[in-house]
């Protein structure tokens, strides 16, 4: 019987300590899920934490022969996108501008990088994060579970109670939005598959 | 030719994985243990109603207490020696956490379906710059009006919940700002995540976000949260002598739509509001067709938002023109928004539009002045928007 196992079985006899270990083994990592998809660290807080209470009040919904990290993921990206959703809805005049700032032009226009050190510097993931942030809720979500929660196309297709081609054509459609947003920051950051 | 191109996407999805990565550590490299503070909140009863009314008595004996004990500090202050006064602010600032003084708390019309709260006494120098009343939850963004985003103004305006709530917005002469929003506690509700504090024996969670700190309770069924920039113990202070000032009227209709029940800052027209301030000040020399000056809104001496509409609607669409002394273009945006770096004679500015195009920003700054042009369902061109900003004088 695995730690996870254990912690699962004491969940489900209505310890609350159990969710103590499933706690510290994903919360970070849906933590940061979270937020590539909200753009907003104390939404992501909101997400991880209420997933977690669901977790709780709902273990014996989960069966216990599948793995607990992608059901519990599934359900964080899922409430993370609900409130990217809701989110866009709204108009705020709140919050801070995107980071695309007169230096990341400047870089832009200098040119004298190399690609390779292009990537390694800040003003790229400053790129990947403000591209992201112009990406519908459900784009966002499909790149941060392929690419950040590193499932397979299969696995989204489980996840997601779709086809495969259905998830490959999503990724594809979101890939090259990424891209063209991508290009439009900054050329050869990074390219789209085509 | 077909490996070459399969590596070729190998090599961008890597790089995406691997970029995906580096971002998600950099804005989050770590986090303090969530578990406690985790588990406060599965172990704590305080979802949905079970805390119901059980603390309406100990409430409304401590803040009338309060209430009582407040206004007598203030009659006494105004007949007694120096020295006295001085003993009773300092009394006063213990109970309150700075000197105050008395609020004239707002009523709502029609009653909304929560109780609400409001200061007994503000902290000295505050004063209630505005009210939001949202009957209906409609999304503050469909209100469409063009008001100021700062501090507390800004808070009035924001989009905060699909349910009827209120907003009431204090500012300080130093512009410190306090909102208080409030709405009832919906089915199953529970806290957000956040430090554990306590308010009115009531389980409280604090949030920071750069200077601004949220703390959010409920307390007889309303869900309260307050926005601020106030130190911490100020904060707590101020949350603490809340009263009740106002409870649902089951016998009052609701109304059809939002409403901005009052606003401090009146409307006047832009003679009367240049007429106050020290200085010319530049304002656009063209504007489109069919779009007029609706009026000023003026806080002297040194911010200024003209308001312009469209002739002969109704619409709520508007546009806004807001000159005030300082950088603030760095602090507003449009959420959303795809940004677009312009120039507006000379100077590099911010222009904004939201995706789906029922609004569009531009933000520059001049000489220490920053400037906003913003425009809401007003259906302005980009083009438009930069030759109104171009023909500032």
């Amino acid at each position: 019987v695995t730690d996870e196992e254990l912690a699962i079985t004491r969940l489900q006899r209505g310890d609350v300590d159990g969710l103590q270990f499933l706690v510290a083994r994903y919360y970070l990592q849906a933590l940061r899920a979270a937020y590539l998809v909200t753009h907003d660290r104390m939404a992501a807080e909101d997400v991880v934490q209420d997933a977690f209470i669901r977790v709780y009040e709902r273990i014996h919904q989960f069966d216990t022969t599948r793995p607990f990290g992608p059901w519990f993921l599934r359900s964080v990206i899922n409430a993370a996108v609900k409130v990217s959703m809701r989110a866009d809805r709204d108009l705020s005049l709140d919050k801070p501008a995107p980071s695309t700032n007169a230096s990341f032009y400047e870089t832009l226009v200098d040119g004298q990088l190399s690609l390779d050190e292009q990537v390694i510097q800040a003003e790229t993931t400053t790129a990947i994060w403000t591209a992201l942030q112009q990406l519908r809720p459900a784009q966002r979500a499909v790149i941060v579970q392929r690419y950040y929660l590193g499932l397979s196309e299969a696995e989204l297709a489980q996840v997601q109670h779709c086809p495969p081609g259905t998830i490959k054509s999503r990724l594809h459609a979101a890939r090259i939005r990424l891209g063209e947003l991508l290009n439009a920051l900054r050329p050869n950051v990074i390219q789209t598959d085509d | 030719m077909d490996v070459l191109h399969r590596r070729k996407t190998m090599n961008h999805e890597e790089r995406l994985r691997r970029l995906l990565h580096t971002v998600a550590e950099e804005k989050i490299p770590n986090v303090m243990n969530p578990w406690p503070q985790l588990r406060h909140r599965l172990v704590t009863p305080h979802r949905s109603l079970r805390n119901g009314r059980h603390s309406i008595r100990r409430t409304l004996l401590l803040s009338g207490s309060a209430l009582v004990l407040c206004a007598a500090l203030l009659l006494l202050a105004a007949s007694v020696s120096p020295a006295t006064a001085r003993t009773l602010a300092a009394i006063e600032q213990a109970i309150v956490g700075t000197r105050s003084v008395p609020n004239n708390p707002v009523s709502f019309q029609p009653a909304p379906p929560f109780i609400v709260f409001q200061p007994a006494v503000l902290p000295q120098g505050f004063s209630r710059i505005g009210e939001r009343y949202n009957p209906n939850g409609m999304s503050d963004s469909q209100i469409g009006t063009v008001i100021p985003a700062d501090g507390a103004r800004s808070a009035l305006v924001r989009a905060r919940s699909q349910t009827p709530h209120v907003v009431i917005g204090y500012e300080s002469t130093n512009t410190t700002y306090v909102a208080l929003f409030q709405r009832a506690v919906q089915p199953q509700e529970v806290l957000p995540s956040g430090e554990v504090r306590t308010v009115n024996n009531q389980p409280a969670t604090l949030r920071h976000d750069g200077t601004t700190r949220t703390l959010t309770w409920m307390q007889d069924n309303t869900w309260l949260e307050l926005e601020t920039d106030l130190e911490e113990r100020e904060l707590l202070a101020f949350a603490t002598q809340l009263t009740i000032t106002q409870r649902p009227d089951t016998t009052t209709a609701v109304s059809d739509g939002p409403a901005i029940v009052s606003y401090d800052l009146p409307l006047v027209s832009v003679e009367d509001a240049l007429r106050v301030l020290p200085a010319q000040v530049p304002q656009p020399t063209w504007l489109p067709a069919d779009v007029i000056v609706q009026g000023a809104r003026v806080d002297p001496p040194d911010w200024l938002n003209l308001v312009y509409t469209r002739a002969g609607t109704n619409k709520d669409g508007g546009m806004s023109f807001e000159i005030s002394r300082g950088s603030r273009s760095a602090t507003t945006s449009l959420n959303g928004a795809e940004t677009e770096v312009v120039q507006v004679n000379g100077q590099t500015a911010v222009y904004q539009r939201t995706v789906s195009g029922s609004a569009q920003r531009l933000a520059w700054e001049v000489d220490g002045y920053s400037y906003e042009l913003s425009e809401s369902r007003l259906g302005l061109t980009r083009d438009e928007l930069l030759r109104v900003a171009e023909s500032i004088r």
